[in-house]
């Protein structure tokens, strides 16, 4: 666990740093492209959740970028 | 506002909207605005300020008509009174279109006493004209303001790709449908080919120039632009094209501009710090935007 | 710098001016808003193993899980800040699974799996409730899940606050769950009835617009469980008590205006307390047609086998298990997503493939005989009206 909490620290800094990022500027009008569906984080939720529940029960690994839900017996 | 309007609008999707219905829209706010500052008509706020002209009263005015006045006394003040929109009485001194005599000498005197914004008084009771005959012409700053109205209209309502073009200037929204900036194409003074096309995206283009109307007098060619201090035309560049944010912006600095000599325009130009194309009276061209079109410099 | 904001004293002082009328007034920023429509939705996917190669079956029969997952929602804006959603998801599974893993007669490892078929049916129910104010969201979501041998109640509440102009989006998520288990006596013998299990999880994670195209984002999720963790279904399978797990990712969406098209970039590095780390790396290319979209997908994940996974358990071990999810290995998937909008009905088609093997992966291990390929379909008809 000690190269995962050298991670997390890492990542902690570098949202630190995200704060001192300045960025190009978008009007609010010139959103346009970000507001696609598929520029979005997922584009459904429910199928993403699908997606993600069908790989946790056939892997190890869980998380991403949410928090865990809910809970089955999934074997 | 007496030009040639176009308008190019891609509706924006799933909003329910049709070109149709933002077309009216745009059409009404432009009716609107022509309505409230033209001189030609009678019951205008315009013609209403210009009517009680040497009478002692003033004219209430709203917050808009405030502020397109607080932007004509900043730009009367930066161009030094060259950009003065009382000095539209001057006209009837000369005419453009006559065989005969182009100035009557004595006309231009008594309409001189006429002109000059540092005499309109502007308090908070409105505005009044203190000599009769005085005038006030906001067509230049209200066409260019109406552009910018209907940018702003049509993006309100989720417009992402549109142009405006009213009488030479052009305000565009995004870009073309196709993801392409919109193309705008610089007219040559004498007419034929465009000398090029500049790409636009959510910016606007104002054009100014001493080359629609011309008279040539005494062995000079003049344009239509007067100078408020002498009365005569003034000795300007052929046209001036401005890039801004909005087409309000482009065209104080393009209009300033031809109200100076060549040379000092260019000085303005470079000062104002906005992308500007210069054509000057011997077809010579100059400015940021010369080289983005391949234009020769002299 | 903007060259179209000049810095210069007479625009300055004119963009002053300027600002008071409306026409130059910056846009309301996008303030967040529930839907503008309620949304009615059925989703129907059927998951499917591929047998389990005869070679690698000591005893048993080679056909694997088959499952059926039905989804069914209803979402709908209340009010002017709010929203509320209903999920009702139904997965009804068959088929077998290894049991435990032993050595056949030339010492090799083998699978032996589960006699009969199982019939298995779990029910979820979810209800959530959103709210909306200038620079944020926040939603509140409760769920319950039953089927026979398994039930689970768990509650999750997320917020997301704008903040930059609206260009940078921070988010945090709890969510807990709370879980019985108490396995049904059938085709496979089991040794444990009425256990428990408590699941704790957050998240904290940052998106930034970079440009009018591109966005990117990281995040950092850390989950806690204790209580009964092993797989009462498998005979050589005893955890430990507890499991912590953290997973950090990042994810980037660019939008190529030429080709009309999004690129869509994820990875996760996940490392937990039993010993497993993982990448996982996904890819996408949504291509935009005129009213419809085609998104080809790549996925790679390669996983470290847990510090207490042997092909074949050593049960002199205070923890051990045979379970092929928890050995090294790594995999690969293909698939397609395609949607197409019609006014207010959108229908999607989605089908994906997914192999796994031993020597795929980065980390080495030995290699699990029981590594599942599947492939999976699913078809979406979504309907959205105000």
């Amino acid at each position: 666990m000690k190269s995962v909490l050298r991670t997390g620290a890492v990542l902690a800094a570098l949202a630190a740093q995200a704060s001192c990022v300045q960025m190009e500027t978008v009007e609010a009008w010139d959103r346009g492209y970000l507001a696609e569906d598929t520029m979005q984080w997922e584009t459904d939720a429910r199928s993403a959740r699908l997606k993600g529940h069908v790989y946790t029960s056939k892997e190890a690994s869980t998380g991403g970028a949410g928090a865990a839900g809910g809970g089955c017996g999934c074997n | 506002m007496g030009g040639p309007a176009t308008l190019v609008i891609a509706p924006p999707e799933g909003r329910g909207t049709t070109a149709a219905s933002l077309v009216g829209a745009v059409e009404s706010r432009l009716a609107t605005l022509e309505r409230r500052y033209s001189r030609y008509l009678a019951d205008s706020l315009v013609s209403t300020i210009n009517r009680a002209a040497g009478g002692g009263d003033f004219t209430r005015l709203d917050p808009e008509s405030e502020a397109l006045l607080e932007i004509a006394d900043q730009l009367w003040q930066s161009s030094g009174g060259l950009f003065d929109i009382t000095s539209g009485v001057l006209r009837k001194a000369w005419r453009f279109d006559a065989a005969k005599a182009p100035v009557d000498l004595s006309q231009l005197e008594t309409l001189q006493k006429k002109v000059g914004w540092d005499k309109v008084e502007r308090t908070s009771e409105g505005v009044y004209l203190p000599i009769k005959g005085m005038e006030i012409d906001l067509g230049g700053l209200v066409k260019e303001y109406a552009a910018d109205c209907a940018v702003r209209l049509l993006r309100d309502q989720g417009v992402t790709s549109g142009l405006i073009e009213l009488a030479g200037d052009v305000a565009t929204i995004g870009c073309q449908p196709s993801g392409v900036p919109w193309q705008v194409a610089i007219r040559a003074p004498q007419g034929g080919e465009p000398l090029g096309g500049i790409a636009l995206s959510n910016a606007a283009a104002a054009t100014s120039g001493n080359y629609a109307r011309t008279l040539r007098f005494a062995g000079r060619t003049y344009g239509h632009l007067l100078n408020p201090h002498t009365g005569w035309p003034v000795e300007g560049p052929t046209s001036v094209t401005v890039i801004g944010e909005n087409c309000l912006s482009a065209g104080a600095v393009s209009t300033i501009a031809c109200l100076q000599s060549p040379e000092a325009a260019m000085v303005w130009l470079s000062e104002a710090g906005l992308p500007w194309l210069m054509i000057d009276r011997n077809a010579g061209y100059s400015g940021p935007l010369a080289s983005e079109l391949d234009l020769s410099a002299l | 710098m903007n060259p179209l904001r000049s810095n210069s004293a007479f625009l300055r002082s004119l963009t002053r001016t300027l600002a008071t009328l409306p026409a130059y007034q910056a846009a309301a920023t996008l303030a967040d808003a529930p839907p503008a429509f309620t949304e009615v939705g059925v989703r129907y996917s059927h998951y499917s193993e591929d047998d389990i190669d005869a070679s690698s079956v000591i005893f048993g029969a080679t056909s694997r899980y088959d499952i059926d997952i039905t989804q069914l929602w209803i979402e709908a804006p209340v009010g002017a800040s709010w929203s509320v959603a209903l999920d009702v998801q139904n997965d009804y599974q068959t088929g077998a699974s290894p049991w435990f893993v032993g050595t056949d007669q030339n010492g090799e490892p083998g699978v032996i799996m589960s006699g009969a078929s199982i019939q298995d049916n779990r029910v979820e129910v979810g209800v959530a409730t959103r709210y909306f104010w200038a620079d944020g969201n926040a939603g509140l979501n409760v769920s319950r899940s039953d089927e026979d041998d398994y039930e689970a109640l768990s509650m999750a509440f997320d917020a997301s606050w704008n903040t930059a102009g609206n260009t940078r989006t921070w988010t945090t998520s709890v969510s807990n769950s709370r879980d019985k288990v108490n396995p049904t006596q059938g085709v496979i013998p089991v040794f444990v009835s009425d256990e428990a299990l408590d699941t704790q999880s957050g998240y904290f994670g940052v998106s930034q617009i970079l440009s009018r195209t591109a966005i990117v984002r990281v995040g950092l999720n850390y989950t806690y469980s204790d209580g009964y963790l092993s797989d009462p279904y498998k005979l050589n399978d005893q955890r430990p008590q507890s499991h912590e797990r953290i997973a950090l990712s990042t994810g980037y969406r660019h939008f190529l205006i030429d080709a009309n098209a999004s690129i869509q970039f994820d990875y996760r590095y996940y490392a937990d307390s039993w010993g497993v780390d993982s990448h996982t790396v996904e890819l996408g290319w949504a291509q935009h047609f005129e009213r419809t979209t085609l998104t080809p997908y790549f996925r790679y994940y390669s996983q470290r086998e847990a510090d207490f996974f042997e092909v074949v358990a050593d049960l002199t071990e205070p923890h051990f298990a045979d379970d092929y999810r928890l050995s090294s290995y790594g995999a690969m998937t293909l698939g397609a997503r395609w949607a197409i909008n019609l006014g207010d009905w959108t229908f999607e088609l989605e089908g994906e493939r997914y192999w796994s093997d031993a020597n795929w992966g980065l980390y080495d291990g030995d290699s699990a005989p029981a590594l599942v390929d599947f492939w999976r379909g699913t078809m979406a008809i979504i309907w959205r009206f105000d």
